[in-house]
């Protein structure tokens, strides 16, 4: 018995020292970059998709002006949609919505065609340290809960329910670490955009009105027309 | 000389004309001789009203007075519609409005007559417009001047 916790100390003690020394190596850029130019464009993003592609949450934000936001909100959902995003909320005058980092072109064309763009802006959040040391963390406890398996197979029936249970904590906590890690990669693929629209008002040149000395031709009017419905 | 008075009376409340609304409208159980409306699903509205007039002029008399009237009350000819109705010439025009941000077209066709003028209105989005056009024009093309 004082073998096998012996074993499972020397284990535990090895694997976290792992951990531990992850974390120091890595340094991280986490730090937030905010970065108002109104001259970033889309394009100037670029992803690394090599071995250990960087996980990269971006934000875009637009405002513009349009005489409908309704009917413009509409349409930019529409395109959001149709390119596999989704909008999660929508004001008066406030939209946000996921997009696929590889559709974000479109849906920024999108956004400053439907009216007179004011302002954009952009930032991002590298958390590529933060999900590689993801990543030992899950290989590790995957390393650990192996040995796990090995030790059942011979462990004296007294141990066995210690073993298991160790093993259930184990499995839950490489769970939590690979939802985060999901997470992760779900908020790096789907960039969140925000726009903010301003009603425009169109502007009518004083009008000379002449009253018409006919019945019909005062009456036909558009406010006449939808009033007597 | 009840039978002439009762004759007159029957004469004088007979509707000038009789409409019928385009397909995929409904039309409302409040219409009068004189006014026929209907809608359709979508809020597209139409309708037909009958006015007094005792002016006589020719068509393009009142081409240019109602022209006039529209285009100072900023009313911008987006098309014209050259439509008969019930055999006569009526002076068609599709319309859009300056002041009215949700987009709407507004058609006004006008068919003058002896001592009455028929109009004949519809409006909706220029989407709308672009679905329901042809039963628009059907329904006004059909109207039955007595």
């Amino acid at each position: 018995m004082n073998r096998i916790f012996a074993s499972l100390l020397f284990i535990f003690i090895g694997v976290f020292a792992a951990d531990i020394k992850t974390a120091v190596i890595t340094t991280a850029n986490t730090a937030t970059t905010a970065d108002t130019a109104t001259s970033a464009t889309v394009a100037d993003i670029k992803t690394d998709t090599t071995a250990n592609p960087a996980i990269i949450e971006q934000q875009f934000s637009f405002t513009i002006k349009t005489s409908n936001p309704d009917s413009t909100f509409a349409k930019i959902i529409n395109t959001a949609e149709s390119k596999g995003g989704y909008f999660n909320n929508y004001t008066a005058n406030y939209l946000t919505l996921r997009i696929p980092v590889a559709a974000l072109s479109d849906i920024q064309k999108s956004i400053t065609e439907s009216g007179k763009l004011e302002d954009k802006s952009f930032s991002s959040e590298d958390n590529s340290a933060e999900f590689e040391q993801l990543n030992f963390q899950i290989e590790s406890r995957k390393k650990l809960l192996e040995t796990y398996f090995d030790l059942v197979k011979n462990a004296p029936f007294a141990e066995l329910q210690s073993v298991e249970r160790e093993m259930t904590n184990l499995n839950a906590e490489i769970e939590r670490l690979q939802g985060k890690k999901q997470a992760m990669e779900k908020r790096a693929a789907l960039a969140i955009v925000a726009v903010y629209i301003y009603r425009q008002e169109v502007i009518v040149p004083p009008v000379k009105f002449e009253h018409s000395p006919f019945e019909w031709i005062n009456k036909t009017d558009l406010n006449n027309l939808k009033g007597d419905f | 000389m009840k039978y002439i008075v009762l004759c007159f009376l029957f004469l004088t409340s007979c509707a000038t004309f009789h409409a019928v609304k385009p397909d995929g409208f409904a039309e409302y159980t409040d219409n009068t001789k004189t006014e026929f409306r209907a809608i359709s699903p979508d809020g597209m509205l139409y309708r037909v009203t009958e006015y007094e007039q005792e002016s006589q002029a020719t068509a393009e008399f009142w081409r240019g007075a109602f022209l006039l009237k529209m285009k100072n009350a900023n009313y911008k000819v987006e098309d014209t519609l050259n439509i008969q109705v019930g055999g006569k010439p009526s002076i068609g025009y599709l319309f859009s409005y300056a002041g009215n941000v949700e987009e709407s077209l507004y058609m006004v066709v006008a068919v003058p007559l002896k001592k009455k003028v028929i109009v004949a209105e519809a409006t909706g989005t220029a989407e709308q417009w672009q679905i329901r056009k042809s039963d628009v024009v059907k329904a006004v093309s059909e109207i039955d001047l007595n």
